[in-house]
């Protein structure tokens, strides 16, 4: 875990990502994603799983990115990455990758040309939720380690094999260099989510997005999986937007944390202030029924309702209909972001008492 | 184990073909007596029975089949009833023929179909795709004999541009190979197009596109040789309806090559020709099959035999 001076030092970065007019970008952010909002067409009229998205993952440091499934988290990070399916729109929306930066709100989906395309992609790595799927399956581990090197860098092959055979190692694979011709289908899930690994870090890319990195692995390969991103984080200095729904690994490997709800960031701050005491009612409503073992809970304690279909322009706040704090308020007016503490900001008109 | 595999599909296509040179074998004898088709119709019996039994024609069937199968094994495809010239030697003057037409055909059909259908995937939907693909239907549905003489219409006999017919000149291919490549060609493209879109629609795509490969290394390093694997089963299978078709055009375009011999041998019912003609259709389908599967395990790590876990 990062010291307590980082996370106060981030503390007015996020802050300032909040207001709408952040025109420059903060010399540390590595990722900084403003006012996004996403839009898909669907045969009842257009649906918006992204409404208003803002974040900023700090230099060196980790963004966890927590929500329910459909909440619009994946989404967020595919348009981060530029990979945005061909079905979904951008309506505005600005993000600044380190020194780049796209403006989403012309309604073009990618008004960039492609060599500027392809440069935001090799600045950031991403790893997928499901590594057997996101590995090609007639290439060997090899080639492919050394495939997104080579991409990224422009390396020779030879350069790129001496490259791929120490990332697989720094990994924790064993014996890479027979593993280098292995192909994904040899590879059990936890390996080859290392391989991915090693794909991402090839290039020394200065953000990783993991995104659900995760899930798909079995519990205790899945700590594993998490030591091995915590250990390269720290080793090499990389910023890493952390997606999952399980609250439980965002305790564990993220600095600062964003609670996502239907499309909004509905709270932000650093992950044991958020943890300790949170602000917005659903984050509350999250942890209390996350099963815990060091407390006698006889029963979970689950959020009535259900998440809202994205379909209908929004007023007021989205947990309004679930939230047990809401007021007629908090269906009507738009809810507006207030500080609450150093770097810890809710959207919410009845923030929960301190 | 690769080399038990390969024995094993070896003896499997050797079997298919004993099984195809027997059906051929009954079929033949059961249609009618060739001895009676040769002759004029007003023949003395009495020559028609020496002609039999020259033949071999008046033994019983089992027996004419048993030494038919014994003069295989020795490598003898027969006589054929009508010039008393070997079949094989009637049919290896042909062969080169066949070939030239068939490998040209083979090379101009991928050669175009692969690409347009890589180029509609990439175009999915918009009109370039549509207009690709409606024509690859058309290519794949217009009959052999039909496109044939369409084309003899337009480029022989109004332009004058080609010859009609014969062999040669590589004018003399440009009709026949055009015949037969044009519906091998739309149904390669097809499948290319529905083969590259599922294969860009994959995870391990949207991997490569996330490390910022070029769209033509996409497609040609992380999609193609996915891509490859159904296109490769479906040009294998095609060699069977190529060879169809080139009976067709062969006689269309009077092509000297193995189509032509076989039309000619099938009216004047030259048993011997016909029997190796099949064979040898046979033997190319089966050698066909082969390639598929080696093809296959070459492309496709997945269903490479005696690999075992951990890629030893």
């Amino acid at each position: 875990m990062i010291a307590e001076p980082t996370v106060g030092r981030l503390a007015s970065r996020t802050v300032r990502s909040w207001t709408a007019d952040a025109t420059t970008a903060p010399a540390d952010a590595v990722l900084e994603v403003a006012d996004l909002v996403l839009e898909i067409d669907t045969d009842r009229g257009p649906i918006r799983p992204v409404c208003g998205v803002s974040l900023t993952v700090p230099a060196g440091s980790t963004l966890g990115l927590v929500g329910e499934s459909g909440c619009g988290k994946t989404l967020t990070c595919l348009a981060a990455a530029d990979l945005l399916p061909s079905n979904v729109r951008a309506v505005r929306g600005e993000i600044r990758l380190l020194d780049m930066r796209r403006a989403l709100d012309t309604g073009a989906r990618c008004a960039d040309d492609d060599r500027r395309r392809l440069a935001w992609r090799r600045r950031l790595a991403m790893v997928f939720q499901n590594p057997l799927a996101a590995l090609n399956p007639v290439r060997t581990v090899g080639w492919q380690v050394m495939e997104a090197f080579r991409v990224r860098t422009g390396a020779s092959r030879r350069a790129a094999r001496i490259e791929a055979l120490g990332l697989l190692e720094r990994v924790g694979i064993p014996d890479p260099r027979s593993r280098m011709r292995a192909y994904p289908h040899e590879l059990s899930g936890g390996m080859s989510q290392r391989v991915m690994i090693a794909m991402a870090l090839a290039g020394n890319p200065r953000l990783l997005i993991a995104d659900e990195a995760t899930t798909a692995l079995d519990v205790t390969v899945q700590a594993q999986i998490v030591d091995l991103m915590r250990e390269l984080q720290a080793e090499l200095d990389t910023a890493v937007l952390f997606v999952t729904h399980d609250l439980g690994l965002v305790a564990e490997v993220a600095d600062t944390v964003a609670v996502m709800y239907a499309g909004t960031v509905v709270e932000t701050g650093p992950t044991r202030v958020v943890f300790d005491r949170p602000a917005h009612p659903y984050t509350a409503g999250l942890l209390r029924c996350a099963p815990r073992l060091d407390r006698d809970v006889v029963r979970l304690d689950p959020i009535d309702g259900s998440v809202p279909a994205p379909t209908a322009e929004r007023q007021g706040c989205a947990f309004a209909p679930r939230c047990p704090r809401a007021s007629a308020r908090c269906t009507t007016s738009a809810v507006s972001r207030q500080a609450r503490g150093s770097a810890h900001v809710v959207a919410c008109h009845h923030p929960m008492p301190t | 184990m690769i080399l038990r595999v390969t024995a094993i599909k070896l003896f499997r296509g050797l079997l298919t073909l004993l099984l195809v040179v027997t059906f051929v074998f009954v079929v033949l004898r059961l249609t009618g007596d060739p001895a009676e088709q040769l002759l004029p119709d007003d023949v003395d019996p009495l020559v028609l029975e020496h002609y039999r039994s020259v033949w071999g024609l008046d033994r019983p069937m089992h027996e004419q089949y048993l030494r038919y199968l014994a003069s295989l094994a020795r490598g003898d495809l027969g006589v054929s009833f009508r010039n008393a010239l070997p079949a094989s030697e009637l049919i290896a003057l042909r062969i080169p023929k066949t070939l030239e037409l068939g490998i040209t055909t083979f090379l101009v059909a991928v050669g175009l179909g692969v690409p347009l259908g890589i180029f509609a995937a990439l175009h999915r939907d918009a009109w370039l795709d549509r207009f690709t693909m409606s024509f690859a239907v058309l290519g794949f549905s217009l009959p052999n004999f039909f496109l044939g003489i369409v084309l003899i219409l337009g480029f022989s006999l109004h332009a004058r541009w080609l010859p009609s017919s014969g062999h040669g000149t590589w004018q003399h291919m440009v009709m026949p190979v055009l015949t037969l490549a044009t519906s091998f060609a739309g149904a390669i493209a097809r499948f290319t197009r529905s083969s590259m879109l599922d294969v860009l629609g994959r995870d391990y795509l949207r991997t490569a596109r996330s490390q910022g490969a070029t769209r033509r290394r996409q497609v040609l390093l992380h999609a193609l040789p996915n891509a490859a694997i159904p296109i490769v089963t479906i040009v294998g299978f095609s060699i069977g309806g190529m060879i169809g078709g080139a009976v067709v055009t062969e006689n269309v375009f009077a092509w000297p090559g193995v189509g032509r011999l076989l039309t000619n041998a099938v009216a004047d019912r030259d048993l011997a020709v016909v029997q190796a003609i099949v064979m040898l259709v046979a033997a190319t389908m089966v050698t066909a099959n082969l390639l598929v599967d080696i093809a296959y395990a070459w492309l496709d790590p997945r269903v490479r035999v005696g690999r075992g876990e951990g890629g030893r």
